[in-house]
């Protein structure tokens, strides 16, 4: 069993309070977050009635609109960390399981890979890749699904290292010598005994990549290359803040408080895959 | 070999991997760049095939786009007609300079300056709210960072001026939304190599002699310190070039980074492939000139 200190205990209560919302989203007592109103435009936060969290520039709620960003934002970084995960962690069980010149290959390429603007180049990458919607799109899918394969390509990296590093130190276990002495192929060792090893290594890599994933996701949202106008998410809601801002009106809502539930997110998530880390290398586990 | 030599090498080789990769891409995709809204009649599309070297075949093509490159002419802008891409990047690079000189400066003074501060008394008021300063700024993203900085400076106080590149006062608020997150890591890397050299002999010689604080701090700490520092440089280097990208969009800065979202926008894919050759080439030689500071704080670095 797991044990957590307080820190990642209340982190944990925050990102489950926050999931809870963004499922439930649809069957709370919130207006549609796109129903324009614009006679109630720019409302400040009532914090007790409606509208809760005040309403943005068209008069939509702003609370409704964070829980429907939340959806988004919470699942495109945790498909988004899968992908990551499914790359990094073969890549280095096998490196670290090899050794020797198969390991030095596939690490100086890792090592390549950081000499390069990488999120200069996904940018790139997801730039040229509209050019073919069309043909994605009969294949059904769309821009959203390009982000979890430039994300993969982005995050990998680090996934890959701490695998590598892990099994390194299994492939001289006397269990994984002793099934490599009766002459188990190499892929049933790797997927029997040095897979289930690393999974409370993917357990950590999954909660310290999450945040960079939600933080690259509002990124793009915000540039205008991520999510797109019907839909919701935090990087789209900054977005649009950042445009109502101005210095006659006094809106400050419209930004901090979506920059407030992203901000928290990030903080909790990167507080609990300390605090898990922290837990399961402890010897006292 | 020659490290210098080898280090370049791998530079030079890094940008013209990316530079065929990105050329590959852009002569792939299926739009081209004549497809405009308008209509070009078949005679006046070949005439401009024929001038851009578009019917060429591609090992050609990219022959010259590398030719290009050497010469630092990277071809015509899609979107602005008439101007060069190389044009367009050389008017952004000073901004985009500008703004991460600022950002650097912004974070080894802050980080320094505060990560000093922490070490002195660790536990004390001064350690705790350095510690909590550093997690609240690389907590928030940058671009809330600087939005509600603008909205505070330059709405409620207007103090700064809010967008656009007028003059070094532009450029206060964009530095610091760009430098703080990494003044963040920065003092929490100076605060532990601090702490351990001051609890070393030689602060404690120095002390004996009867030298100020200060005196000890800039003079027997600091320089012990700067090993840690320089090493992050590099990696913040990266950082910063991503976080450029939207600093830059969210002051208006006419900066490189700027065009490169606009060029991704407006499917001007020479002038973002020029942006991306650029990057990595810049990139390459923070990291470079990291390193080099690094080996001539510790020498035994330099041999590697």
């Amino acid at each position: 069993m797991i044990r957590l200190d307080t820190g990642s205990k209340v982190a944990l209560g925050f990102l489950v309070a926050m999931g809870i919302g963004a499922l439930a989203v649809a069957s709370l007592p919130l207006p549609d977050p796109s129903a324009f109103a614009l006679e109630n435009a720019l409302s400040p936060p009532a914090w007790t009635l409606h509208p809760i969290l005040g309403t943005d520039a068209q008069g939509r709620d702003l609370a409704a609109r964070i829980l429907w960003g939340a959806r988004i934002s919470l699942s495109v970084g945790f498909l988004g960390s899968l992908v990551a995960l499914l790359i990094g962690l073969p890549w280095g069980a096998v490196a670290g399981y090899r050794g020797g010149r198969a390991d030095r290959w596939m690490m100086r390429f890792c090592d390549a890979l950081e000499g390069v603007p990488l999120v200069v180049v996904v940018l790139f990458l997801l730039a040229i890749l509209q050019e073919y919607r069309m043909e994605m799109a009969s294949i059904g899918l769309g821009r959203i699904h390009l982000f979890f394969f430039a994300v993969g390509a982005l995050f990998w990296v680090p996934t890959a290292r701490v695998a590598r590093a892990e099994a390194l130190r299994l492939r001289k276990a006397p269990f994984v010598e002793a099934s490599r002495g009766i002459g188990a192929p190499t892929i049933s060792i790797l997927l029997r005994h040095i897979l289930p090893h690393l999974l409370s290594t993917v357990l950590v890599m999954l909660t310290l990549t999450l945040p960079r994933v939600v933080l690259m996701e509002a990124f793009l949202s915000f540039l205008g290359l991520g999510v797109e106008a019907p839909d919701v998410s935090w990087g789209i809601l900054a977005r649009e803040g950042l445009e109502t801002l101005n210095p006659l009106v006094d809106c400050w809502w419209i930004l901090a408080l979506p920059g407030l539930a992203l901000t928290l997110t990030l903080l909790a998530l990167q507080r609990l895959g300390d605090g898990l880390r922290d837990a399961l290398s402890s010897p006292g586990r | 070999m020659n490290p210098f030599l080898r280090r370049f090498g791998a530079w030079a080789f890094t940008i013209l991997l990316v530079h065929a990769v990105a050329f590959l891409l852009v002569r792939g995709a299926p739009g081209g760049p004549l497809d405009s809204a308008r209509e070009l009649s078949p005679q006046v599309r070949a005439a401009l095939e024929s001038h851009y070297h578009l019917d060429a075949p591609l090992a050609e093509q990219y022959a010259r786009a590398l030719g290009g490159l050497l010469q630092g002419d990277l071809g015509p802008s899609m979107h602005y007609r008439g101007t060069g891409v190389s044009e367009v990047l050389a008017a952004g690079l000073p901004v985009s300079l500008a703004l991460g000189a600022g950002g650097i400066l912004v974070a080894l003074l802050f980080g320094i300056v505060a990560g000093l501060g922490a070490a002195r008394r660790p536990g004390g008021v001064m350690d705790w709210a350095v510690r909590s300063g550093a997690s609240l700024v690389m907590g928030i993203p940058n671009f809330i960072l600087a939005g509600l900085g603008v909205a505070f400076f330059s709405f409620v106080l207007g103090w700064l001026p809010s967008a656009g590149s007028g003059g070094p006062a532009h450029f206060i608020l964009p530095s610091l939304a760009l430098g703080l997150p990494f003044a963040g890591q920065l003092s929490r890397l100076v605060r532990t190599r601090g702490l351990e050299v001051l609890a070393g002999d030689a602060v404690r010689a120095a002390k004996a002699r009867g030298l100020s604080e200060f005196h000890i701090l800039r003079f027997h700490v600091l320089p012990r310190t700067l090993v840690p520092v320089a090493a992050f440089l590099g990696p913040a280097a990266a950082g910063m070039l991503t976080g450029s990208l939207v600093v830059e969009q969210v002051f208006t800065l006419p900066g490189i980074g700027t065009h490169f979202v606009q060029a991704a926008l407006n499917r001007d894919y020479t002038l973002a492939l020029g942006a991306t050759v650029l990057y990595t080439a810049l990139l390459g030689a923070a990291t470079w000139a990291s390193d080099i500071w690094m080996a001539r704080l510790d020498p035994r670095l330099g041999s590697r």
